[in-house]
């Protein structure tokens, strides 16, 4: 399991971070604005022993490591240690170095738990940067940016009008209501290119798409009993119209008219609007 | 049926020359005018399904690699079109057939898995003007999104029109015209003129869809030339729309992001439910399909396939703004497709961003 799947909300906050450096309008491009760029997603640096933050990005002459928080208590092993990281190790990593004179820092991201964080932080003489990410963005703890350009930036209160970017769907470890939507296009574009027969790993594959090749072969079986479980419950339930099977062998049969694809996405969409109102699903 | 591509030119150049004479001596057309369709195409030739909406199709090939014979038949009517695929992605159809059936068969053939028509937003049909001589546009902007009675007051549901003018500047003051009224003014069409020395080498009509008439001409190779502009225009937009596409890599050293979303910004706001209804219906001229996933009042988040080639996409529509996301190997063309059709459908003053700023 890495970072990024501990929890549903540690996802949400990486694409709230990652979100910062693109340029939208309809989200705030603090990151993108300074000149950030997003250079890599948890990184394992060796110092010599490991560690482990959830985000990279990188200016023309700052590299700053970004620790994604959602809970209210726990600090974990990275802070205490992110001094010890120096550019020698980034370039021991394959990581391209813009400039000779690069500077590393520090931001921690989170929602409203970084108000009960602070005393933690504070008390394992940790400072740095803090910055919220709920209905508006702003640091509110901790010393100040390296970089005034983030300084000017994440000083002022901006408001936050719409969810974050999703740049990252969905982890390995995700809950099931999160990969559902991706299982349900994976099934209907099968159904438009016609090959409406698949094995479920081939379609365990598909869905996780870019994720699957950096999983060990053990999680990827793991998956592929969960998606049996899914497709299994799928069959009983609202999409018995549209999926058979015979043993491993599964075929989905959405009719080529929009009436048809219509009543499949309303079919989904309740099968969806039913994973939300459970939190623990299952056979998940 | 022709043989060869020589054959094919001269064919072509005898038509421009007859419907010439034509124009002079008698003031109209005699033969059918030269049209060439330039179409997106995801597949080789050979993967074209023969037999479609009652249409049934034969290739033929000719002498030269790249060019094919069309020979088309539905019910007693019979007509021939030439596909030319030198350009692997974006081929050619030249015809000197009826415009109206050759019109319904490309809205089908257009149809097909893995083929798409082209489609022009308004700024690329601006582009083709700044080179040449515009003498004329339609402009066509229906409302197909919200009903009458969800419009404002100051809101136009339809407007069509169809402009055509010796010289450039009353075309372009009236264009400037709407524009300065805030009235629809996605062009649907431009009407351009290569004149070199008083000599018209051809008086062509560019359709957002790919469609080029020679409305006159002197010189076939001058309108082929044309086309090939047109479609390498298309081509580096579509390069450059799909480097865009997002994929997350593993590297010796963490995960890598590449690509970014587009931002779709609208005019003004509007109802995103309403919307999402319509845009994600499969139906014509979208042919979206998706689920909703994420939902408030102000913002949904869809999960989505393109019905046109089965690509996968993901979408997330607020009231003012949308965000398009592209995953590797997704057809950019459902881009210029979204955008052109929220132009022509919903929104004319609709925008599209990317990292680098308008896409168009």
């Amino acid at each position: 399991m890495t970072n990024t799947d501990q929890s549903f909300d540690h996802l949400d906050i990486i694409n709230a971070v990652l979100g910062l450096a693109y340029n939208f309008e309809s989200y705030p491009n603090h990151l993108f604005k300074a000149g950030y760029k997003l250079s890599r997603i948890e990184p394992i640096i060796g110092v010599p022993d490991s560690i482990n933050p959830d985000i990279l990005f990188m200016s023309e002459n700052m590299g700053l490591f970004a620790e994604c928080k959602g809970g209210m208590f726990k600090i974990g092993s990275n802070l205490s240690r992110y001094d010890s990281i120096q550019v020698r190790h980034l370039i021991e990593k394959g990581i391209d170095i813009p400039t000779e004179s690069l500077e590393l820092d520090v931001g921690i991201f989170g929602r409203d738990n970084l108000m009960h964080l602070k005393e933690q932080l504070a008390g394992k003489g940790i400072d740095y940067p803090q910055v919220i990410l709920d209905k508006t963005v702003e640091q509110i703890h901790g010393r100040s940016f390296k970089d005034p350009k983030l300084n000017d930036l994440f000083s002022e209160s901006v408001e936050i009008k719409s969810k974050a970017p999703l740049i990252l769907k969905f982890t390995d470890s995700s809950p099931v209501k999160r990969i559902a939507p991706f299982i349900f296009t994976t099934l209907m574009s099968r159904s438009i290119t016609g090959k409406n027969k698949f094995k479920v790993r081939n379609l365990t594959e598909e869905v996780m798409g870019d994720i699957w090749d950096n999983l060990d072969k053990s999680l990827q079986n793991t998956l592929v009993d969960k998606m049996k479980r899914f497709l299994r419950q799928c069959k009983t339930k609202q999409l018995k119209n549209y999926l058979k099977n015979s043993d491993d062998m599964w075929s989905v049969s959405i009719p080529d008219h929009w009436k048809s694809r219509k009543k499949f996405s309303d079919d989904c969409n309740r099968f969806i609007h039913e994973l939300d109102q459970k939190d623990l699903y299952d056979f998940m | 049926m022709i043989k060869s591509r020589s054959e094919l030119h001269k064919q072509m150049e005898r038509t421009i020359d007859a419907n010439l004479r034509s124009l002079e001596e008698h003031g109209e057309y005699s033969e059918y005018n030269v049209k060439t369709n330039i179409i997106e195409s995801n597949c080789n030739i050979d993967k074209i399904p023969l037999t479609f909406d009652g249409y049934h199709i034969e290739i033929k090939p000719t002498d030269d690699k790249f060019l094919f014979g069309l020979i088309v038949r539905k019910n007693s009517q019979r007509f021939v079109l030439y596909i030319d695929t030198f350009f692997d992605r974006f081929w050619k159809l030249y015809n000197m057939e009826n415009s109206e059936t050759i019109d319904k068969f490309m809205d089908k053939f257009t149809n097909l898995l893995l083929l798409d028509s082209l489609w022009m937003p308004h700024q690329m049909l601006d582009n083709i003007e700044s080179t040449l001589v515009n003498v004329g546009f339609s402009i066509k902007f229906k409302q197909e999104i919200f009903d009458e009675d969800e419009l404002g007051e100051d809101d136009i549901s339809r407007l069509t029109m169809r402009l055509w003018s010796r010289g450039t500047k009353p075309s372009k003051n009236l264009f400037k015209l709407l524009q300065e009224n805030n009235y629809p003014s996605t062009k649907t069409s431009t009407r351009v003129l290569n004149i070199d020395d008083h000599n018209v080498k051809f008086l062509d009509e560019v359709f957002f869809d790919g469609k080029i008439t020679v409305n006159k001409g002197t010189d076939i190779e001058e309108h082929i030339r044309f086309v090939d502009k047109i479609i390498d225009d298309y081509s580096a937009k579509m390069k450059e729309i799909e480097n865009n596409r997002m994929s997350l890599t593993k590297s010796a050293c963490g995960q890598v992001v590449s690509g970014s979303p587009f931002e779709i910004k609208f005019s003004k706001n509007y109802d995103i439910h309403h919307l999402s209804e319509k845009i994600i219906n499969s139906t014509h001229p979208f042919k979206l399909w998706g689920v909703i996933h994420d939902q408030t009042d102000d913002f949904l988040r869809i999960a989505g396939v393109d019905v046109h080639t089965g690509d996968k996409f993901s979408m997330d529509l607020m009231q003012k703004y949308g965000r398009l996301y592209l995953p590797e190997n997704a057809c950019g063309n459902m881009v210029f497709r979204l955008y052109t059709n929220i132009q022509h459908y919903l929104d004319p003053g609709v925008m599209i961003f990317d990292e680098h700023g308008s896409v168009f």
